[in-house]
């Protein structure tokens, strides 16, 4: 099931699927190793804030106005 | 002077270590050196020499690629690409192999002559990495040093290499990007051949891709070309179709494919084990405690500064008040006057609060070098996001509370334009160290009992009217929305007492060459305008000092400021400082306590506890008026901060007072 990334709660390990959004936005995620298809896992979720993912080695903290632009598939 | 033989840049993504290897070469460079993202926020440039050869380096700021969205990632993209250094150094975390490396990827693109500096071996080799370096250096067709830059390993190795690498250049090596992405780019080249323009002065491949991604800058080079339209309609429009998606994200995924691949022969990564990091990130980042935590630490760190410091406060008072009784006995009585009452009573005074200054610098030098600052961005986005506002606007706020100007210079990382405005103007709400000596005086004087409470108030209150202002401007005239807030959080590492120390020595030693320039010259002023005109009782309400306070008082007798107070405040528009230096003058005796007592006499509890939330609101300095002019580049805003500062200031005292007067 496809969900917005804001939705997904600790530990859990998902796929990228879709970010819907603007190319400038896509184009910075994909630099900071968030491209379709990547896998990530979420080490902390804050209910209505942002998202602390694990990406390619490194952390990072996903505010919740993009959060709610990627989509990810479990 | 010697002009030097070659130019060589640093680069690499956010927090690589950078800084600690441009200090570590450049004979007495002092970059700013913390656990987060985005501390260089403009170039900085030295020299070195290695076997006679003189060669500059240039520090630049972190960036994720060349394709800049932030003011300091502009920076770097701009420096290598019109600048064109003879070598590139382009530093790696070496525990974050896979994401460092599409920065590299960029840059292998260019054509230029690169280097690869695998950083941070160490935390790699915690994390259980194995890598290959002799391989990977092979695949990537650059060579590659590998160093831990804290511990200062491998910096020899790689002055050697930088020589080398300067000259005698390495060919470069393209990666492949697979049939399709090849075909499209190879037609491109051939059809860019057909402009000898172009063809003469631009490494073609290069021009192709960043022409597919429609890099602003790169479209401009072809506007004038006779092959534009070709190019524009027929090529790219292919692109498109051949690739089934826009070519930025085909490029970008063919990228990290041939990352992977080189990745998968070159690193062997142990089992994931539970870091340091994790304990710490499910504590700090936790949403229910986040917040009242960081509340919690920011209290530590002012209980803190207090007790240590209290001891060194007595010690220092009291060579300065021998000082003073020696300066009295000097028979010439306007040299006796300067030195007693101008240079001990004022600026000795003020160098009193060295003690707790140099405390909360070493308190908070280790909240930067842990990597907790950047958390605090992620505790409180929360919250910002709700009001509009940016969380990455956060880490300037916090570095507020060491000096403003840096902090605001620091708004360069935060992406957007009206989020970096908006951060600019509410940086110079959160109290700097410059403040700290008028609350800890006046806290000691009225609230003896919660003076550490008092003074933990005061920087919640400026947080707290910071994030309104910001909320204001957002609603009003710097409507929209903010920008994406993404953030890389650093592990978090030990701070070393010798860290934090020479931290601390650093920005204490600032504060000390502004006692010894600023503050001593504005001790002499304040004394002149105190015995003017001679004859007078000094610091009177005859001399000039008093008439200046008894001229605006009216003004500020709603808070029941006395005249006193009131020409202190005037002076330390110049700098914070002043208030304390200039009560000093004006009461004319040395000690904390006498001025203490001083001032009991002369305002209310309520007044006082306004007076300190009027210095925490209104301007900070001079200086920082500069730098707001310096950033925003316009007078418009200075002026507007300015005015708004004081403005609110006066306000929020007039509340307290109001307020107060209802309780009392
Ligand atoms: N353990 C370890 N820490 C390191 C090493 N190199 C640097 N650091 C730490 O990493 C952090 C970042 O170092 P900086 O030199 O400020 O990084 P930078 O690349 O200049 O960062 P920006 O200017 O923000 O782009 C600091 O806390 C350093 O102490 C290393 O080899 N090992
Ligand atoms: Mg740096």
């Amino acid at each position: 099931m496809i969900t917005p990334l804001c939705t997904l709660t600790y530990g859990t390990q998902a796929k990228i699927k879709k970010i819907n959004g603007g190319l400038k936005l896509i184009k910075r995620l994909n630099e900071m190793g968030l491209t379709i298809g990547t896998t990530i896992k979420v080490v902390s979720d804050s209910c209505g804030g942002p998202v602390l993912i694990e990406v390619r080695d490194s952390r990072l903290a996903i505010g919740r106005g993009v959060s709610t632009k990627i989509y990810v598939e479990e | 002077m010697r002009q030097p033989s070659y130019t060589i840049a640093l680069i690499g993504n956010p927090n690589v270590g950078k800084s600690v290897i441009f200090n570590n070469l450049v004979p007495g460079a002092r970059q700013h050196v913390g656990n987060w993202p985005g501390k260089t926020v403009e170039k900085k440039e030295g020299t070195f020499t290695h076997y006679n050869t003189l060669l500059k380096l240039v520090d630049l700021p972190g960036t994720y690629s060349l394709t800049a969205a932030a003011e300091d990632e502009m920076v770097s993209r701009n420096y290598i690409i019109q600048e064109k250094p003879d070598l590139v150094v382009d530093v790696i975390d070496a525990s974050n192999l896979e994401r460092n490396l599409y920065l590299t990827t960029l840059l292998l693109e260019l054509d230029i002559n690169l280097l690869l500096v695998l950083n941070m071996t160490d935390i790699a080799e915690e994390k259980g990495y194995k890598i290959n370096v002799k391989a990977l250096s092979e695949k990537l067709g650059v060579p590659i040093i590998t160093t831990i830059a804290t511990k200062g390993k491998g910096l020899v190795e790689l002055k050697e290499a930088i020589l080398k690498a300067a000259q005698s250049p390495t060919k470069k090596r393209n990666l492949n990007y697979g049939k399709k992405i090849e075909s499209i780019i190879a037609s491109i080249v051939e059809l860019l051949k057909k402009d000898p323009e172009i063809a003469k002065n631009y490494p073609l491949r290069w021009l192709s891709i960043k022409a597919l991604e429609k890099d602003e800058q790169v479209l401009d080079i072809i506007r004038d070309s006779p092959i534009r339209a070709e190019l524009m309609e027929g090529y790219f429009m292919n692109a498109n179709k051949v690739l089934g998606e826009d070519p930025d994200i085909a490029l970008a995924d063919a990228r990290y494919e041939q990352i992977n691949k080189i990745i998968e022969q070159t690193l062997v990564r142990g089992k994931r084990k539970w870091t340091f990091t994790d304990i710490l990130d499910k504590v700090f980042l936790n949403k229910y405690i986040g917040i009242p935590a960081f509340f919690a630490l920011l209290w530590a760190v002012f209980q803190f500064t207090f007790e240590a410091s209290a001891p060194f406060m007595s010690l220092i008072e009291m060579f300065f008040a021998y000082l003073s009784g020696l300066a009295a006995q000097i028979p010439n009585e306007i040299v006796a006057s300067l030195l007693a009452d101008g240079i001990f009573s004022g600026l000795g005074f003020i160098l009193t609060f060295t003690a707790p200054i140099f405390f909360l610098f070493f308190a908070l030098s280790i909240l930067e070098d842990s990597g907790y600052l950047a958390r605090v961005a992620f505790v409180f986005d929360k919250l910002m996001f709700k009001l509009g506002l940016h969380g990455r606007s956060f880490i300037p706020m916090l570095l507020g509370f060491g000096c403003n100007i840096p902090a605001i210079m620091a708004a360069r990382s935060v992406e957007g334009k009206k989020d970096r405005l908006i951060t600019i103007l509410t940086v110079p709400f959160m109290s700097c160290a410059a403040r700290l000596p008028v609350y800890v005086l006046i806290a000691g004087a009225f609230f003896p009992a919660n003076a550490a409470a008092a003074v933990w108030a005061m920087y919640i209150i400026g947080i707290f009217v910071g994030i309104l202002f910001a909320l204001l401007l957002r609603k009003t005239i710097l409507k929209g929305e903010p920008a994406p807030f993404i953030i890389e959080l650093p592990t978090y590492k030990m701070p070393t007492i010798k860290g934090s120390v020479i931290h601390m020595w650093e920005r204490g030693v600032s504060f000390l060459k502004k006692a010894g320039t600023y503050l001593l010259v504005g001790a002499v002023i304040i004394w002149l305008f105190s015995v003017l005109p001679w004859g007078v009782e000094p610091g009177s309400g005859e001399s000039l000092i008093g008439l200046l306070g008894q001229t605006l008082q009216p003004l500020f007798a709603p808070l029941g400021f006395s005249w006193q107070i009131v020409s202190s405040l005037v002076f330390a528009f110049l700098a914070k400082e002043l208030v304390v230096e200039s009560l000093g003058v004006i009461y004319g005796v040395a000690g904390e306590a006498s001025i203490q007592a001083a001032l009991i006499a002369s305002i209310t509890p309520v007044s006082a506890f306004a007076l300190m939330v009027f210095t925490l609101l209104y301007v900070p300095c001079l200086a920082t008026v500069g730098v707001i002019k310096k950033e925003t580049g316009s007078w418009k805003w200075t002026l507007f901060a300015v005015v708004s500062e004081i403005a609110i200031a006066y306000i929020a005292a007039l509340l307290i007072v109001t307020i107060g007067g209802l309780l009392v």
